[in-house]
């Protein structure tokens, strides 16, 4: 298989990758206050291919917000790879998020204008990296063909399906070699075959890569594909599972 | 070819309707810009050329005034007064004529007089002449620019007076009655100087100069008359029959303005022929040959005006001479400030016309970060500093300025060009004044196109800013709020 090029991200296995000590994060709204979440701790391993599950409004997408640093938490601490995330400077967060975070969105996100190749290359022209151009077009060849996009290359994101589409977001969110891919709700936009069919890309990724996946669902049918399950009821956890690896 | 770029271009391409309006005021903005500064740069130069060439030269010295002092006289806040003198001719034009930069020199004396035809009944009607008092043949030598239609230049030592076609006009309005080449015109000063001159010439100017076109040239020793440019009696006077009857006559104030009744005029045709006999004779006073209001220069090289006439103002200082020195926009008084004048109404017009363009594609633009707020959050969570979505939307500013900057240019530069092929033409003085002559034929000016490159530029920036402050605030949490699917 190709090897890709290693970022210097150091990969051991087997410790949190993610703590969430206490979390409580409320929003104003108008005069009145919302708490989304009220005080919750997990730890997250490396290398888990984790789903956060639960109804509407339980506070699914402020976890994934704050373990992805594009939310601070009101009260508590989220800590990435160690590092409390709470009050780092916006260049810290920034740089933050693209060594070691892979974003996956619910509607896609990708930029309109770039093709397929374009988009997943995009993360890559944001940072400083020892690759060679030849390294970074060979590993961004090699993505590509994992999510199956090989013959769309050149296409458009208004040229793709929605499954298509997300398959580009998964082959981007992977072109850094994150430590850690967050992916809200990826399946909401798509229908049941193709959701399930990214779920197992996603997890085919995390098992070659060994990078941590942590998704957000409120569809069962998903969830069991998970190792490790956080449910969260009105803002607090409700129970969480682990299955065997 | 730059991702920035990339994406640049392409936000442009996709969003035509938006680039369409904003390249649109740029694209017309500059081709404006490039055709107005085209024509008043050619005009400026037109009018530089006719003026230059035909009657200031390069450097106009003067004696010093209090006012500002061109061809026409000093202008002052109560009017238009005398120039003085030149103090110590001979020596500043021994210094100013020693200058390497200088190729040729005349002098000039000027004033104005009212003018009438003795020899015809003009019901004691006059006409105000204004009078460039020339020495023909190094003025004719500097400033050859007098085509004739009838008669020729003033022959030297001789006395006489040369008339423009539209003068000739005038004074037929004026005074009733045609004036021809070998009639005597009557000049009074507004003191009491009178002389009587020969029409040796009517001409049309070979570059048309409105401003130009209602002076007369006479003989340098009659304007120094009327001008009472004189070192007092060169000997006993003698005194003619007709001076010694009128003399003799010896008659009050009151017999010589009508037995103190203002309204009540003198008979006419006494009053003209006892001018006339004044006019007709040799006065005993000798002409100061040193008195020149003017000294003309005309330099090798019209660009040494400037250095030229620090160093002759320098040297007036330094010895003590109440002399002073400027270039042909002194020389021409307030002709030179028209441009000057509708270059700075153009400018505020098309300030007023770039703040309204800055309006307008600022909003553009807000209305594309608005649209674009959930792109701009997927690149910032994807790890876009702010710096980057700075550099990208100035990218597309700048290269859309850019473009339809240079496409303005394009058309500006086609229409300036054709302008050039057909020329401009007017037949309304003040247009002739303009442009330097009857016709114009725009050039294009690259300093016309740098500014209106830059300008363009800066409004793009200008309009930029506030957009891109708003896109620096964009979260990253806004591409999960998004509800895009691209």
């Amino acid at each position: 298989m190709f090897e890709p090029y290693h970022d210097g991200f150091d990969k051991e296995c087997a410790m949190a990758i993610v703590k969430l000590k206490d979390v409580k994060k409320v929003y104003p709204l108008g005069k009145t206050e919302v708490s989304a979440v009220k005080g919750v701790s997990f730890d997250i391993e490396k290398g888990d291919f984790i789903s956060i599950a639960g109804p509407s409004g339980s506070g699914k997408t402020t976890i994934l917000n704050l373990i992805g640093c594009i939310d601070t938490p009101t009260d508590g601490s989220v800590e990435i790879d160690g590092l409390p995330t709470g009050h780092l400077p916006d260049g810290v967060i920034t740089t933050l998020r693209h060594d070691k975070l892979g974003f996956i969105f619910q509607s896609f996100n990708l930029i309109p204008v770039l093709d397929v190749y374009e988009n997943v290359e995009f993360p890559l022209l944001l940072g400083k990296s020892t690759a060679t151009r030849k390294e970074k077009a060979e590993w961004i060849g090699y993505l590509i063909r994992e999510v199956g996009l090989d013959d769309w290359r050149e296409h458009r994101p208004n040229e793709l399906s929605g499954g298509q589409r997300q398959r580009v977001a998964i082959a981007r969110a992977l072109v850094t070699r994150p430590e850690i891919v967050l992916a809200d709700e990826p399946t909401a936009n798509l229908d049941s075959a193709t959701g399930e069919a990214i779920i197992e890309l996603m997890k085919k990724m995390n098992r070659e890569m060994s990078t941590t996946f942590i998704f957000s669902t409120h569809d069962a049918k998903i969830v069991g594909i998970a190792d490790h399950v956080i449910r969260l009821r009105d803002g607090l956890v409700e129970s969480e599972e682990r299955k065997e690896r | 070819m730059p991702t920035l770029m990339r994406i640049a271009l392409r936000n442009l391409a996709e969003n035509r309707a938006k680039t369409a309006v904003m390249g649109g005021i740029i694209c017309l903005g500059v081709a404006v810009m490039v055709l107005g500064f085209s024509f008043m740069d050619s005009a400026a130069a037109g009018m530089r050329r006719a003026f230059r060439e035909s009657f200031t030269g390069d450097v106009i010295i003067s004696g010093k005034a209090a006012g500002s002092v061109s061809l026409f006289g000093v202008q002052t806040n109560g009017g238009t007064e005398a120039t003085p003198p030149i103090p110590e001719y001979g020596r500043v034009l021994a210094y100013a004529r020693a200058q390497d930069e200088v190729r040729s020199f005349t002098s000039q004396v000027d004033g104005s007089g009212e003018a009438t035809l003795p020899d015809k009944d003009t019901m004691g009607a006059t006409a105000l002449i204004y009078l460039f008092g020339i020495e023909p043949q190094s003025y004719r030598a500097m400033f050859d620019d007098l085509d004739f239609i009838s008669g020729g230049y003033l022959e030297p030592g001789t006395e006489g007076v040369l008339l423009s076609s539209d003068q000739i006009e005038e004074l037929k309005q004026e005074l009733g009655t045609e004036v021809k080449v070998g009639d005597r015109v009557q000049i009074q000063n507004f003191g009491t100087s009178i002389r009587q001159v020969t029409v040796r010439g009517v001409f049309n100017l070979k570059r048309k100069n409105p401003a130009m076109s209602m002076v007369a040239f006479v003989d340098a020793q009659t304007m120094k008359a009327l001008q009472g440019m004189t070192i007092g009696s060169a000997g006993q006077a003698t005194v003619g029959k007709a001076e010694s009857e009128l003399l003799a006559e010896g008659r009050g104030e009151a017999d010589l303005f009508g037995g103190g009744d203002l309204v009540q005029a003198a008979p006419v045709g006494g009053s003209r022929s006892r001018v006339r006999s004044i006019g007709a004779a040799r006065l005993p006073v000798r002409l100061d040959a040193g008195a020149w209001n003017y000294l003309l220069l005309k330099l090798k090289n019209p660009g040494d005006a400037t250095r030229l006439v620090a160093r002759l103002n320098d040297w007036f200082a330094a010895q003590r001479i109440e002399a002073q020195a400027g270039d042909w926009r002194q020389a021409a008084g307030p002709f030179a400030m028209i441009p000057t004048v509708i270059r700075r109404v153009f400018m505020a017009a098309i300030f007023i016309v770039a703040v309204v363009a800055v309006i307008i594609i600022m909003n553009t633009l807000m209305a594309n970060v608005i649209e674009r707020s959930s792109e701009i959050g997927t690149m910032r969570a994807l790890g876009a500093r702010k710096s980057f979505v700075w550099r990208m939307f100035l990218t597309e500013t700048i290269t859309m300025s850019v473009v339809f900057g240079v496409l303005g240019i394009v058309i500006g530069s086609a229409i300036v060009i054709a302008l050039n092929r057909v020329g401009i033409r007017s037949s309304e003085p003040f247009m002739q004044v303009l442009m330097g002559g009857s016709e114009l034929r725009p050039t294009i000016s690259i300093q016309a196109l740098g500014a209106a490159l830059a300008a363009v530029i800066v409004i793009g920036f200008a309009a930029l800013l506030y957009p891109v402050a708003v896109a620096l605030k964009v979260q990253p949490v806004k591409a999960i709020q998004a509800g895009h699917s691209e």
